[in-house]
């Protein structure tokens, strides 16, 4: 689970896809966005499902771990088909029982909005799969860059977005240890009734909260030993290039996804 | 320019962090069984303030949505198709509005944290229905009525969180003195 947390989705692999640029990447995947909401018709989707089973293949995934992203969401999935099945109305009348009938358009609808569904999830779960949450974080803050004038802290919450990954798995370790040493003291986190396991929690949440204070005081000291102040004139020691290859991947998706969302 | 200190940016980061731990540490109640990571949503509100309280659950939401598996199932981009994104989307402003009731408050007793956790429900639930709504009608296009929304977003699981509200307004007053006293000097003393 620890590592879970750590790498979130992320699955390693050496392809054109994971080596892109990732901004190239949440570039391509907002045009896919836009197009799937433009695209009216089942050859549209029939073009974009090409689409989508290309940059799997590049991207050298095993198709079982993007249906394992589409499993949290099925309920969404299968309750928007169902509900179009027997609530939409239109068309020849294709099944019939009793007071319940399932229509043409509803069998269009219901497999059309299903098919949204999916191909968004599959889509954009490839953008986690495919990248790292580091790099991610670092693509997200220089693509919001130019927000910075409007007022947007861009490398203040991707550094906020780093610190946080990195202490996920400190802070619990650090909760199942103050769990076992209150309970070798006698705490006792499971007996009582309400009240008392409210008064229980105390035990667990004040050095909880005592630790992420001290925590925080001792790290923004050492960042700022370390000359910290914000994000103005920062190095780094891995800077995003966007390279040809970026250029040409983002350019040819963009038109490939303007044209599928104007015309189909 | 909004600034942040590096004091209040790690902390926020920090809080962020304990927010994603809390749904990770469950606490067995008859028939709620709940995980800390609600109450961490009152406690940033009252410990940290509005503003980092708003900042430290936006990060939290940020990691969530690059993928870390820290919401109830999972995370990643597509997670603001589900229909209960907008209850996390809550969290955050309702972490803002619980710290914000407090900055207020004079009287740091049960019922003015009561209050507070309260309202800060209230926003949570606020977001999660409207949400629910839309997003049943927009996005799964399927057509679903106001009432029917509240119901299920609303009337369905509040009582639960009523409870865990009460709980945290318990030991509030407690546990905030308890960390202000191991923390005679640091941070927190202008909050």
């Amino acid at each position: 689970m620890l590592n879970d947390i750590m790498i979130g989705q992320y699955i390693e692999k050496d392809s054109l896809i994971h080596n892109l640029d990732p901004r190239a990447k949440i570039l391509v995947i907002s045009f896919f966005i836009i197009s799937i909401f433009l695209i009216e018709s089942f050859l549209g989707y029939g073009v974009l499902a090409l689409f989508i089973l290309l940059t799997v293949f590049l991207s050298r995934i095993n198709l079982k771990y993007i249906l394992r992203s589409i499993k949290p969401l099925l309920f969404i999935i299968i309750f928007t088909l169902v509900i179009h099945l027997f609530m939409t109305k239109g068309g020849r009348v294709l099944w019939h029982w009793n007071f319940l009938s399932i229509e043409e358009e509803g069998l269009r609808m219901g497999s059309f909005m299903s098919l949204r569904l999916i191909f968004l999830i599959s889509y954009t779960s490839l953008l986690t799969l495919t990248t790292s949450p580091l790099e991610l974080t670092d693509g997200l803050e220089r693509l919001l860059n130019p927000f910075k004038r409007i007022g947007l802290p861009a490398h203040e919450l991707a550094m906020m977005m780093t610190i946080a990954l990195r202490f996920i798995p400190t802070l619990l370790e650090e909760a199942e240890k103050i769990m076992k040493a209150q309970k070798a003291r006698g705490a006792d986190f499971e007996g009582g009734n309400l009240i008392q396991k409210a008064k229980n929690l105390i035990p667990l949440l004040v050095p909880l909260f005592v630790n992420a204070f001290r925590r925080a005081d001792e790290l923004a000291l050492a960042m700022e030993a370390r000359c910290y102040r914000g994000g103005e004139n920062r190095t780094r020691m891995n800077v995003l290039a966007f390279a040809r290859k970026d250029y040409i991947v983002t350019v040819i998706s963009i038109i490939y996804l303007s044209l599928v969302g104007i015309f189909l | 320019m909004i600034k942040i200190k590096t004091k209040d940016l790690v902390l926020a980061a920090l809080f962020a962090a304990l927010t994603a731990v809390g749904a990770f540490i469950r606490v067995p109640i008859p028939y709620v069984p709940f995980t800390l990571q609600v109450l961490f949503v009152f406690f940033a509100g009252s410990l940290l303030g509005s503003r980092l309280a708003l900042i430290s659950q936006l990060v939290y939401l940020g990691i969530g949505l690059i993928g870390i598996p820290i919401f109830t199932h999972g995370g990643g981009p597509s997670y603001i198709l589900q229909p209960t994104f907008g209850y996390l989307i809550g969290f955050a402003i309702g972490a803002y509005v619980i710290g914000k009731i407090i900055e207020n408050l004079r009287d740091k007793t049960f019922i003015n944290f009561l209050l507070a956790n309260l309202s800060g429900l209230a926003v949570v639930y606020l977001f999660g229905v409207v949400y629910l709504y839309f997003n049943l009608n927009y996005i799964a296009a399927t057509a679903i009525s106001l009432s029917k929304a509240i119901k299920i977003g609303f009337l369905l699981p509040i009582s639960g969180d009523l409870l865990l509200c009460i709980i945290a307004a318990l030991i509030s007053k407690n546990v905030i003195s308890q960390v202000r006293e191991a923390l005679p000097v640091m941070s927190i003393e202008n909050r």
